[in-house]
């Protein structure tokens, strides 16, 4: 047999492991959730209490039977019913207690079958398109067990919550059709529509806001109806507001000339995903990125600190963290460099403004001081879930945070608490899964 | 037979008709209580104050003699001018019904609504009415204050503020201090020229102190002109008014405890600034000599100084429900109004307005639709 077509073959069969694989995870949590369900159930469909008391019924009419103390061979196998009833009851609640966290998993079938769907196309397009069927399949196999560790690791709440609030943010952004799920992670960007990643040091709330540019980076990949792929409708859409825009028409041309060269390098869509990043989160996704992640000795980083201080002027109202903002990097980099991509920044700001995905600068203003106030001073009762958004929320953690350094910790768990609680009010309306 | 006309008869004649036509308007005032209960308090101030001027024609009876008779019509003229205000005011009042109801009631409830605001605002008891007239007036004989027609605009309403002023002033008294009627004070003593010049800075101050940027854009934006660069016995200059009010709203911003909501009344003032400035640039006028503006300058930390002091609840430091109220706008979606004033609405709808110019819109109408359907749910 040639050494190819033995590759094929292990390739196939493979995949076919791959589908079975997350048949069996989810199939687990199913048992797992029937096991809670079957048991909380049990508290009204097996009524203890009526048994205790037909046993007490019992034991009195014995007694007026036999007018007063009973005879040991009826004593006794009441009594010991009546204890096997108390370690029944003891263990049910006991067990009961135990299931409270069998959650329903989280994918609903149809959903999880559309995503491993995918990746089982994609790698058998991938087959027939190639010589050898292994290579190349290692990114599809990663994909794959990252979704299935994420999920794992989410569902046995991991990621205390966090991969949820990342969710609510995404659908706040508005930016990406269906819904995002997202999922504790290594690895870089995931292949899947609609997966987001949420990598080191994403994990806390104080990293939330970066996955602003993994959603950037989702809508880059996406496909839809239409012979265009997500970037190319991204980059004709930025070209076309621009040159409808006063004295643009130059400014497109420039644009278009260059677009060959800059759209499609990976940094370059990284300085774009933060402009995004803080047209959609705020000064929260700059503060991410500063203070959090971007590495001061590298390029690429240079280029996107620029690039976040570039999308802040923008706005007047984000002056004070801007300066505070370069202050810190300045500090730490030295010579902040010269911005590479002026012009395509300013043009994707321009036509981002067009799109309703932009942080609410106004509804901002409205609610900053009381939300920093309640995250200080635990007074988070007198919000009202109705009012108030992720975003909003999430900039007040790091406003407050940057003002009073001292309280970071008790700040971001205030924050991860409210955020539980407007994710759960807003979960009564969202449908569950992935969709596509 | 003496073929002269005596000049004492035509004295007394005269002094009959104006008698008898007080007399009558004395009755007639009566009348418009019964337009309803609103009106009622007004056309009792008024019937007071036309009694006064009744009583004091009345003292004319008999005293005019050959003698004294240049004296008596001194007296008489100077009578018949302020029976002529008092009539004027009689006319606005029973028109003020009638006009309310065949040229719209709306703005007037929402005006009735704001100088209730503002009453409440500074603990002033009296009533309040609003009418229509050619220009916006106090009348100080109905006190019933008047819009100026057509009064189909939202943008127009913060001008009450200054009427309100013009009203409350007088009354506005300070127990336990050295000047118990501050503004008396100020309208005497200012140092910036006629008393009622004084007046108009007095109102223009009160008016920013309650209405915050709101005022200041109305004045700014649609109403002052750079090329009125001069006093006049009544009315100071615009480029003087114009630094006045930009400046009651930087102190105004002061009062703010919160720094981000100081620095944005700030910004809106330093746009207002460069607008003002611009405009006066363009229109070839120079900002005012520093002579001019240390004399403000002198004279408005003064009174904001005691309007600080003494009006605690009055000033409009609430900048963020505006905001809210614009992202409310910009979201579409429907504001919660069981918290909000007329006043919110009117600063949340300049500040939508300083948008639209910001970003080079034509403004439109939805922001005064908007606004409109908002006033109308409060009232």
């Amino acid at each position: 047999m040639e050494i190819n077509e033995i590759r094929r073959q292990a390739a196939s069969d493979a995949l076919r492991e791959l589908d079975g694989a997350f048949q069996k995870v989810q199939a687990r949590y199913d048992r797992k959730h029937k096991l809670r369900t079957l048991l909380h159930q049990s508290n009204s469909t097996v009524s203890l209490q009526k048994l205790a008391n037909h046993l007490a019924q019992i034991r009195q009419n014995a007694t007026t039977f036999h007018q007063g103390a009973l005879d040991k061979s009826i004593n006794e196998p009441i009594s010991w019913a009546e204890e096997q009833l108390e370690l029944l009851k003891t263990i049910l609640v006991e067990a009961r207690d135990l299931a409270v966290d069998l959650r329903a998993f989280e994918i609903d079938k149809s959903s999880l079958d559309q995503g491993t769907t995918f990746l089982f196309e994609d790698g058998n397009l991938h087959l027939q398109a190639s010589k050898d069927g292994l290579a190349g399949l290692g990114k599809i196999w990663e994909e794959a067990f990252t979704l299935a560790g994420g999920i794992c690791l989410r569902h046995e709440r991991l990621d205390n919550g966090l991969c949820r609030i990342a969710e609510a943010l995404i659908e706040e952004a508005n930016w990406i059709r269906g819904k995002a799920f997202a999922i504790p992670s290594r690895t870089g960007v995931s292949i899947l529509p609609n997966v987001v990643h949420l990598r080191f040091p994403e994990w806390t709330i104080w990293a939330l806001p970066l996955t602003a540019q993994e959603v950037w980076q989702l809508r880059l990949r996406s496909s839809g109806p239409g012979r265009l792929s997500g970037s190319e409708k991204l980059l004709e859409a930025v070209l076309e507001h621009t040159r409808t825009r006063k004295d643009g028409q130059d400014k497109a041309k420039e644009l278009d000339a260059s677009a060959q060269n800059v759209w499609g390098n990976a940094d370059f869509q990284r300085c774009i995903g933060d402009v995004f990043g803080v047209f959609a989160l705020g000064p929260a996704y700059a503060c991410a990125c500063i203070d959090l992640t971007l590495d001061p000795n590298e390029e690429s980083s240079k280029q996107r600190a620029l690039s976040i201080f570039r999308a802040l002027a923008f706005v007047d109202d984000y002056n004070l963290i801007q300066t505070t903002l370069r202050n810190q990097w300045q500090e730490v980099v030295g010579d902040l460099g010269n911005l590479a991509h002026e012009l395509w920044i300013d043009a994707v700001w321009a036509f981002l403004t067009t799109t309703p995905s932009g942080f609410i600068v106004d509804r901002w203003r409205e609610q900053r001081s009381e939300l920093v106030d309640a995250l200080r001073n635990i007074q988070l009762s007198k919000l009202s879930p109705a009012r108030v958004k992720l975003r909003y929320l999430i900039n007040a953690a790091w406003k407050a945070r940057l003002e009073f350094p001292a309280e970071t910790d008790q700040i971001a768990t205030r924050c991860k608490e409210f955020a539980d609680a407007l994710v759960t009010a807003m979960e009564e309306s969202i449908t569950g899964g992935l969709s596509y | 037979m003496s073929s002269q006309i005596a000049p004492q008869l035509v004295f007394a004649e005269r002094l009959d008709v104006l008698r008898r036509q007080l007399h009558e308007e004395s009755l007639s005032v009566q009348n418009v209580a019964h337009y309803g209960t609103h009106y009622e308090p007004f056309a009792d101030h008024l019937r007071r104050e036309i009694l006064k001027c009744l009583a004091d024609v009345k003292t004319l009876v008999g005293i005019a003699t050959a003698d004294n008779l240049h004296n008596g019509n001194r007296q008489l003229t100077s009578l018949q001018r302020r029976a002529a205000a008092l009539f004027g005011e009689a006319l606005a009042l029973k028109l003020a019904d009638s006009i309310r109801r065949l040229a719209g009631d709306d703005m007037c409830v929402i005006g009735d609504k704001l100088l209730a605001e503002f009453g409440a605002a500074v603990t002033f008891q009296l009533p309040q009415l609003t009418t229509m007239a050619d220009t916006d007036y106090y009348g100080t004989y109905s006190q019933a204050i008047r819009l100026r027609y057509p009064t189909n605009s939202i943008w127009g309403l913060p001008v009450l503020a200054h009427e309100f002023a013009h009203s409350f002033g007088p009354y506005w008294t300070v127990k336990a201090s050295t000047a118990q009627h501050p503004r008396d004070k100020f309208v005497q003593t200012a140092g910036l020229g006629t008393p009622l010049v004084h007046d108009e800075y007095f109102c223009d101050l009160l008016a920013t102190f309650l209405l915050g940027p709101a005022y200041v854009c109305t004045c700014i934006v649609d109403r002052f002109v750079p090329s009125f660069d001069r006093d006049t016995p009544t009315h100071p200059s615009d480029p003087k008014r114009a630094w006045w009010v930009l400046t009651g709203l930087n102190l105004l911003s002061e009062l703010l405890d919160d720094t981000d909501d100081r620095a944005d009344f700030k910004s809106i003032s330093q746009e207002l600034w460069t607008f003002w400035d611009s405009y006066s640039r363009s229109s070839g006028h120079d900002d005012l000599s520093a002579v001019e503006a240390h004399s403000l300058e002198v004279a408005i930390g003064i009174l904001f100084d005691d309007l600080r002091k003494d009006l605690v609840l009055a000033p409009y430091t609430r900048p963020r429900i505006a905001w809210g109220l614009k992202a409310d706008f910009s979201a579409q979606i429907a504001s919660n109004c069981s918290t909000i004033t007329v006043r919110d609405v009117l600063n949340a709808a300049w500040l939508i307005r300083l948008d639209y110019y910001k970003s080079g819109r034509v403004l439109d109408s939805s922001v005064q639709r908007w606004a409109v359907n908002l006033l109308k749910r409060i009232c």
